[in-house]
């Protein structure tokens, strides 16, 4: 059988044939017209899709920002950050870099159904509680819609919000929303929804590290960033974050390494 | 003076409300006057086509004009005791009413009077014309309606009551104390005229509604509401203003009534848009039986916005402004008002108090208060997560009022590696709620940091917060 497949890209290729002398008979090849016409039609909505496909926002937190292409996160796309429990700094990691996607007097959107995020804490971080807004839904319905409208707004710098579970459809209604409204989807998810198909463009993984008796004079906290997936990327990037406790201010971060030389470094800072 | 050998010929009444006090939230309490008002007025015109106001600065005041109704009342203090039966009929009480020659004098008792009242009227003055300068020189400076500022610099020099002003030249105390003072002390002398200006009761924006076929969904009610709101915005339209926030009552066929509130972000007079935003609210709701009539409410309006357009977008903002308010207002409308808020942080030691949320729109007259991180009162570590209600733990601890050492929690044990604290946080006697708590962030072995707190009254442990 011989077919055409449009990429969204634009680029027609010609499809493996069975019988290319049947095939062709009933499948005439397209004229450059026609090619043309499709390339355009491909091309206006892709842009429609991505109107600001191109637009970048740097990652404030220098340490961390070498984990991503160029230190920078592009709009319009979504991140999944796992965890397997509160506490990790996984949550204020990420809101700080959803924090990152405010420029230009944008809003930082936190959907919050249990009224747990603490705002003296976001204070600490940096964060300006005036460009914040809490929404508090009372169901997973308004919650999942409340995203939803929040990432196709594009006053909005960046959506934040703990997902326990997050099904497929729901996934990719949030991935174009956030094209749509140029936004960022920040989600911090348990350990367990890693295996759970995703839209996600990128996903980390952050695991606390246990503190060595010997180190206990030490102010600093560690925790282990684990890059699972991100345009390009081949394999998983680990990427160890030394935090200084108990400001919450990042001291450190470098590849995973032995620790005697990461001690020797820790002294020498000091 | 102007008025001067007129009995009652240009008395002002001024009624001051009391009592009702919403000290949490001035804007509210602004709110609340400007309502309270308009019903006083409504009853007060009743007396006098003249109700008015003057500049007060505490602006809770009525003038009742009387010059022109004099011969419709022969005797001032059953006209009195009939205003103020009438108030507390109403559930105005108490209101205090004093009768003077000018409206500065007619303030200055309501607000400062503590002489002799009229008979058998606890809570009323009526000053006859002869005696209005006696009563009135008793009274503080402050009860001249001058700026605060202005009154310190009297006190400073032994000045503490108007009669201790009125003997001075006017020329001299405008060259010490500005024009402010001597205009309030003419205006209450009555040798300068005050103008009243007209007090206006908010007009009532409403539109009744019965449906010619009861409705049972949106599609079928979308019609007639759309027609109805274009009459409402037609009332709003006419006043040049427009509607922040729309109280809509959807009245079904066993008698049951479902209210939809809607509130804006910017004042609109857009049908579709109110349609549009209703529609969020009644999707959400449920209704019993069909929709057989429909009543709207403007509860709150404002003078309607323009704004010249522009080609670029401005240098601060790459998107256009009505985006975000579009959002806050399909979001409000669908969750409710209360659950989109800023947070806004609150000088206070209690973890629970350090913070309030503030509704994104909210149609208090002040503004938004700003959240400023100096507000943040501790230096202390906050965690990210702070549960609503701590969480019970068992701890180990050397000593009984010793460090943490051990955890428990969800069934597990978990070491403490590291701790730092404790912070003690002894507060809120006043409010009758005291805490007191020894914080300390404490570091499990798997790396974990939480929030815990011994009650030092109890002497039991709490989690209340992870880090992170």
């Amino acid at each position: 059988m011989l077919g055409y497949k449009c990429t969204l890209h634009g680029e027609v290729t010609k499809m493996a044939s069975i019988d290319s002398a049947l095939s062709a008979e009933l499948l005439p090849m397209p004229s450059p017209e026609i090619v043309a016409q499709l390339r355009r039609n491909i091309s206006t909505i892709h842009r429609s899709y991505r109107p600001r496909q191109g637009q970048k926002f740097p990652i404030d937190i220098p340490e961390v920002m070498d984990l991503f292409p160029g230190g920078q996160l592009p709009y319009g796309s979504i991140m999944e950050w796992f965890t397997e429990t509160h506490g990790t700094e996984a949550e204020s990691l990420s809101l700080r870099i959803g924090w990152s996607a405010c420029l230009r007097n944008r809003f930082l959107v936190i959907v919050d159904p249990c009224f747990e995020i603490y705002p003296p804490g976001l204070s600490q971080l940096g964060i300006d509680l005036n460009r914040v807004v809490f929404v508090h839904p009372a169901t997973k319905s308004d919650m999942l819609w409340t995203i939803d409208q929040a990432l196709r707004c594009s006053a909005v710098g960046a959506v934040w919000s703990y997902l326990e579970s997050l099904d497929p459809i729901n996934h990719r209604r949030y991935q174009l929303a956030s094209e749509c409204g140029g936004t960022v989807g920040i989600f911090v998810r348990p350990l367990r929804a890693r295996k759970e198909s995703s839209w996600a463009e990128f996903r980390l993984l952050v695991q606390p590290v246990a503190f060595p008796a010997g180190e206990i004079g030490s102010q600093c906290r560690r925790i282990q960033v684990t890059l699972l997936r991100a345009p390009g990327l081949s394999e998983p990037i680990v990427r160890e974050v030394w935090i200084d406790d108990p400001a919450d201010r990042l001291l450190d971060i470098q590849r995973v390494e032995p620790f005697q030389r990461r001690y020797q470094y820790q002294k020498n800072r000091a | 003076m102007t008025f001067s050998g007129w009995n009652l010929s240009n008395a002002a009444t001024s009624t001051k409300k009391t009592g009702h006090n919403h000290a949490s939230s001035p804007g509210l309490q602004e709110d609340d006057v400007r309502k309270r008002q308009d019903r006083l007025a409504e009853i007060c015109l009743r007396y006098t086509p003249h109700v008015g106001l003057v500049e007060d600065p505490h602006s809770d005041s009525l003038f009742l004009e009387l010059t022109d109704i004099q011969h419709l009342i022969p005797d001032e203090r059953r006209f009195v005791i009939q205003l103020l039966m009438d108030c507390h009929r109403e559930g105005y009480f108490p209101t205090k009413i004093a009768v003077a020659d000018t409206p500065g004098a007619a303030w200055a008792m309501t607000h400062f009077g503590t002489g002799p009242r009229a008979t058998e009227i606890s809570s009323a003055w009526i000053l006859p014309p002869s005696e209005s300068k006696k009563w009135i020189a008793s009274l503080p400076v402050e009860a001249l309606r001058i700026p605060d500022l202005v009154a310190e610099w009297c006190h400073e020099l032994g000045l503490h009551r108007i009669g201790d002003l009125i003997h001075f030249p006017m020329a001299e105390l405008r060259k010490r104390f500005g024009e402010i003072l001597v205009l309030r002390l003419e205006q209450l002398l009555g040798s300068r005229q005050e103008i009243l200006s007209p007090y206006l009761p908010q007009p009532q924006f409403e539109e009744h509604l019965w449906l010619e076929y009861p409705a049972r969904s949106w599609e079928h009610l979308s019609p007639s509401l759309s027609a109805f709101l274009k009459r409402l915005t037609q009332q709003l339209v006419s006043h040049n203003v427009g509607a922040l926030g729309l109280r809509v009552n959807l009245l079904c066929e066993d008698h049951s009534a479902v209210t939809l509130s809607v509130s804006l972000f910017r004042p609109s007079i857009d049908p579709h848009h109110l349609s549009g935003l209703i529609e969020l609210g009644f999707r959400q709701k449920h209704f019993s039986s069909p929709i057989v009539g429909i009543n709207a409410v403007v509860s709150h309006v404002a003078p309607l916005e323009s704004h010249q357009a522009t080609l670029f977008p401005d240098g601060e903002t790459d998107w256009p402004s009505s985006e975000w308010g579009h959002l806050l207002e399909r979001l409000s409308c669908r969750l409710g008002t209360a659950r989109v808020c800023y947070a806004v942080l609150n000088p206070d030691h209690d973890p629970e108090k350090a913070y309030f949320w503030y509704p994104c729109l909210s149609h208090r007259k002040s503004h938004k208060p700003r959240s400023d991180g100096k507000a943040l009162v501790t230096k202390g570590p906050r965690p990210v997560r702070l549960f609503r209600a701590p969480i019970p733990i068992q701890v180990v601890t050397a000593i009984p009022s010793g460090v943490p050492y051990q955890i428990h929690h969800q069934g597990q044990s978990h070491h403490v590696v590291r701790w730092w604290g404790p912070e003690r946080i002894q507060t809120g006697w006043w409010r009758g709620e005291s805490i007191t708590r020894d914080y300390y962030r404490v570091e499990l072995q798997n790396g974990v940091h939480y929030w815990i707190y011994r009650c030092l009254e109890s002497g039991t442990w709490f989690l209340h917060g992870t880090f992170g």
